[in-house]
């Protein structure tokens, strides 16, 4: 499912959740992520293994995720991180690693 | 008793025959082969090597030989075999001895699963050692076999092999195969290098192996702890110059050089992460191999 397919409502009330195992290695420059199920691996930059760290303690909305960005990275500014959550979103959910939690 | 222990005319027989043991670091591989090019280039590459000729066990059989049909005499060519199985087409005979070489790696390369197996050179000096992983054209072996010329101790020019359990690097020390412009350019570099004779029309061009140091063979049961992760890259012209590679890059293309990183599962990817997050990564590009030495020996220092 793609987060950008979805509108501004829509978006800010679906909540994501990791749905598979995995393995992680992080490192200032990036992160390498194992994924048990398939045996793929993958790259990620450090924004997105944060997000999904995030996404392992709860599940979470974008908004929700964004502001979790913004608290950890005072650097971040508003508008830009709620847009590279979307696209980071996007790819996790290409990845398979996470899903919407199904109501 | 050494390789170089045979007289020439004994370690042919007794390839042709039953073959022999050598023993190459930590492993052994039983050669069988009548092709005198292979006796003549084992006796002067090999030199230093342990070698058994009725020892009980060994990793690979191993033989070299012609095939049965009329291509003994007719454009003679050479097969491979592992136990009886081959696995490569024939080649010209006079390739026979870069054949046995090949096939080595594609022994070690396809049935150590016990290590995870990278596509690297790998050197050591104080106790630190350097994996320079890299595809082929990218001047890894030129480079190898001048630092290995420059006290550096060979692990290996082209397989290296990783302890999963404590990313302890194992020794096998090898002949470097050296291809065309670089065989002549190590011969330059240090003049007591001892070249086995070139093959020329071989899939990979002209190919050479150079005898590794005595120091390297001798010193095979080593292990060595990894420090130092370099992708190095051969530009004509360039000034030696080392820059540092992100560690998760570095990850994605340590598991793309390895031979059996996706076999291992978890145990692959856990073992190239505590490599990678031990080393200090970087990228290499270079032309001059002193200015290149220059560098590497810094590193060692620091």
């Amino acid at each position: 499912m793609n987060p950008h397919s979805t509108d501004e409502q829509g978006r800010d009330a679906k909540r994501w959740h990791v749905c598979r195992e995995y393995s992680c290695y992080e490192w200032s420059d990036g992160a390498v992520l194992y994924d048990t199920a398939s045996g793929d691996t993958h790259q990620l930059t450090p924004m997105a293994s944060r997000i999904l760290d995030f996404l392992r303690n709860a599940p979470r909305s974008n908004e929700e995720i964004a502001n979790c960005v913004l608290s950890s990275d005072k650097t971040a500014v508003d508008g830009t991180s709620l847009t590279k959550v979307d696209t980071i979103l996007a790819h996790l959910v290409a990845l398979g690693l996470i899903e919407p939690i199904q109501h | 008793m050494n390789v170089s222990s045979f007289t020439a005319r004994d370690l042919a027989r007794a390839l042709r025959r039953d073959g022999v043991n050598i023993r190459i670091g930590t492993h052994t591989v039983r050669i069988q082969s009548p092709f005198p090019a292979i006796a003549n280039n084992l006796r002067l590459l090999y030199a230093n090597y342990p070698l058994e000729l009725d020892a009980a066990f060994a990793d690979f059989h191993v033989s070299v030989k012609p095939p049965r049909n009329f291509r003994r005499w007719l454009a003679p060519q050479a097969i491979f075999r592992f136990d009886s199985y081959v696995p490569f087409k024939p080649l010209p005979a006079d390739q026979a001895y870069p054949l046995l070489e090949w096939g080595l790696n594609w022994c070690f390369s396809t049935q150590f699963h016990r290590y995870l197996v990278i596509h690297a050179a790998v050197l050591e000096k104080n106790g630190r050692a350097l994996l320079m992983p890299a595809p082929p054209g990218s001047g890894k072996s030129t480079l190898c076999a001048a630092l290995a010329n420059r006290g550096w101790r060979l692990l290996s020019d082209e397989l290296t092999l990783v302890a999963p359990e404590t990313t302890e690097i194992i020794p096998m020390c090898r002949p470097v195969s050296l291809k065309n412009e670089s065989i002549q350019i190590i011969q330059d570099f240090e003049a007591t290098v001892a070249m086995g004779p070139s093959a020329f029309d071989t899939s990979k061009g002209t190919v050479g192996h150079m005898r590794a140091p005595t120091d390297s063979v001798l010193r095979s049961h080593e292990m060595a702890m990894p420090a130092w992760i370099v992708f190095p890259k051969y530009e004509a012209g360039s000034t030696a110059q080392l820059a540092d590679h992100p560690k998760a890059s570095t990850f994605m293309k340590v598991a793309d050089n390895s031979f059996n990183y996706s076999m291992l599962g978890l145990r692959g990817f856990e073992t190239v992460a505590k490599l990678v997050d031990r080393c200090d990564c970087y990228e290499f590009k270079y032309s001059n191999l002193d200015e290149a030495i220059t560098i590497f020996n810094k590193l060692s220092e620091a």
